[in-house]
């Protein structure tokens, strides 16, 4: 019987090892997954950094800065909210401008999160010389695809024949919101929807927060009463002893990921929006089905 | 005796393991309605724009009377497949397939259609006609996507109703497999409808 207990006894010390090993993997796994390359050629890859996104460096700053500077006051006093992306890259990478266009307003989920969610993607593929703008589902009524075409061969195509591409994009969006207001979306409280987002995420991120440093006290209180009891009892091999003390080093390392993961996009996010620093991401929608228009110049 | 015993306890726990993924199928087959009823209203939008676009056509002073003819008659079919099913996506797999054909008879005839500026330049300088155009190819577009939607549905949806331990009991709950909405093979062979509107091409 005390054999029997021995041998329980090595093989959980062999085992044990094997999950220190486990928790370390998993540690580097998220910090793997935190960290998401930029492929261009992938629409799922891009991360947004405000309303305007200009991956091919092709609009120029003060073109840029009015153009967030529009949107965000077109998100802040519509209501239902509606939100209108811009997003410019060199090449889809031969992949098709619908399909590319379309997948990337879903992964980014423009649009606000409530069932009415009007918004819009323009999205520009300079080297292909293609256009599209995605309209989304509660956005089709306001801007049907016949329109869409028709504003963007009256205002972009001109432009970007004759290379000014921030003023085809300027014109075609100031073309968009003359629309969007003329069908009567104009009033909106400013602030409300605004005001309330970014309290109850900070809220949750202090709650998130808590918990973590609580789960951190509650492992080191474990980790110290075992050795304590280990002590007592003297009869623990130092083998085992090893084992332990891996723990709260990983369970740190991942927490430590996870945080610096959230503090570095935020910063991200917030730094190349430049002048204003309230851009706190899309509002969730995402509800493209396929309205739009497109074409090339 | 034993034998038998294990035997039923295998049978009744399955039978109760199958009674946990009711309540998922039915999630799934509801997830499934809401997307055929997406197909159905673009499919309907497609049939009432085919005469505003071949009206306009034959207005900027296009004669392709046999392209015109074979889309009337696709049209005809998908309205007479979608009103045989009832509306708002109860209909049966075989009335789904039924649509799906009828559908799928339009064949190469819209990508035709929407690269009549191919042949006639001057359809360019029509904006009404770019418009109804663009209208089509944005009907083609939801179409896709709504496909698209669709099969992601019926995917996940087959695939629970023929896991264990669904498959035991689904047949006799009423779980039918459904469908795939499947594209035409000879759509296939006319551009695509992003490549359409690359035909617009300002040579």
């Amino acid at each position: 019987m005390g054999m029997r207990a021995a041998a329980h006894f090595r093989g959980y010390a062999v085992l044990r090892p094997i999950l220190a090993a486990l928790l370390v993997f998993c540690a580097f796994a998220a910090a793997g997954i935190a960290q998401t390359a930029a492929d261009p050629s992938d629409p799922t890859t891009l991360q947004p950094t405000g309303f305007v996104n200009d991956y091919a460096g092709v609009i120029d700053p003060a073109s840029k800065a009015a153009l967030e500077r529009k949107l965000t006051d077109l998100k802040n006093s519509t209501n239902p909210q509606v939100e209108i992306a811009v997003a410019v890259v060199r090449t889809t990478g031969g992949r098709d401008i619908f399909t590319f266009s379309r997948d990337l307003a879903r992964t980014w989920k423009i649009g606000s999160k409530a069932d009415d969610n009007p918004s819009a993607l323009l999205f520009v593929a300079i080297d292909d010389r293609k256009y599209f703008t995605q309209i989304s589902r509660d956005l089709e009524d306001e801007l049907p695809d016949g329109l869409v075409g028709s504003i963007q061969r009256q205002y972009l195509v001109p432009e970007f024949k004759k290379g000014n591409y921030s003023k085809g994009i300027s014109d075609t969006i100031d073309a968009y919101i003359a629309r969007i207001r003329d069908k009567g979306n104009t009033s909106g409280p400013a602030t409300p929807q605004t005001d309330n987002t970014p309290k109850s995420s900070a809220v949750s991120w202090f709650l998130c927060c808590g918990l973590a440093i609580l789960g951190v006290i509650f492992l080191i209180a474990l980790y110290y009463g075992n050795k304590g009891g280990g002590g007592r009892g003297g009869g623990r091999g130092g083998g085992s002893g090893g084992g332990d003390s891996v723990v709260p080093w990983v369970v740190g390392g991942i927490i430590g990921n996870v945080l610096d993961a959230g503090s570095s996009s935020s910063s991200d996010w917030g730094g190349s929006s430049g002048s204003d620093g309230g851009w706190g991401g899309f509002g969730g929608g995402g509800d493209f089905g396929g309205g739009g228009a497109g074409g090339d110049w | 005796m034993k034998r038998v015993f294990l035997l039923i306890v295998i049978l009744v726990s399955g039978f109760l393991l199958s009674g946990c993924s009711y309540n998922e199928l039915t999630a799934k087959q509801q997830g499934v309605r809401g997307k055929w009823a997406d197909i159905e209203a673009a499919l309907q939008r497609r049939a009432d724009l085919i005469p505003n676009m071949i009206e306009t056509a034959k207005m900027v002073g296009v004669n392709e009377q046999e392209v015109f003819g074979q889309i009337s008659e696709a049209r005809s079919r998908l309205l007479n497949a979608t009103s045989a099913a009832p509306a708002g996506g109860d209909s049966t797999p075989e009335q789904k397939q039924a649509v799906i054909d009828a559908a799928n008879s339009f064949g190469g005839t819209i990508g035709r259609l929407l690269s009549l500026s191919e042949n006639y330049p001057q359809l360019r300088s029509s904006e009404a006609f770019m418009k109804v155009q663009d209208e089509l190819a944005g009907t083609e577009n939801r179409i896709a996507t709504t496909r698209q939607d669709y099969n992601k549905a019926v995917t996940d949806y087959n695939t629970t109703r023929n896991s264990f331990p669904a498959v035991l009991t689904a047949g006799l709950l009423g779980f039918k497999e459904e469908p795939f909405f499947k594209a035409d093979e000879s759509a296939k062979s006319v551009p695509t409808v992003g490549d359409a509107n690359s035909m617009r091409q300002h040579k």
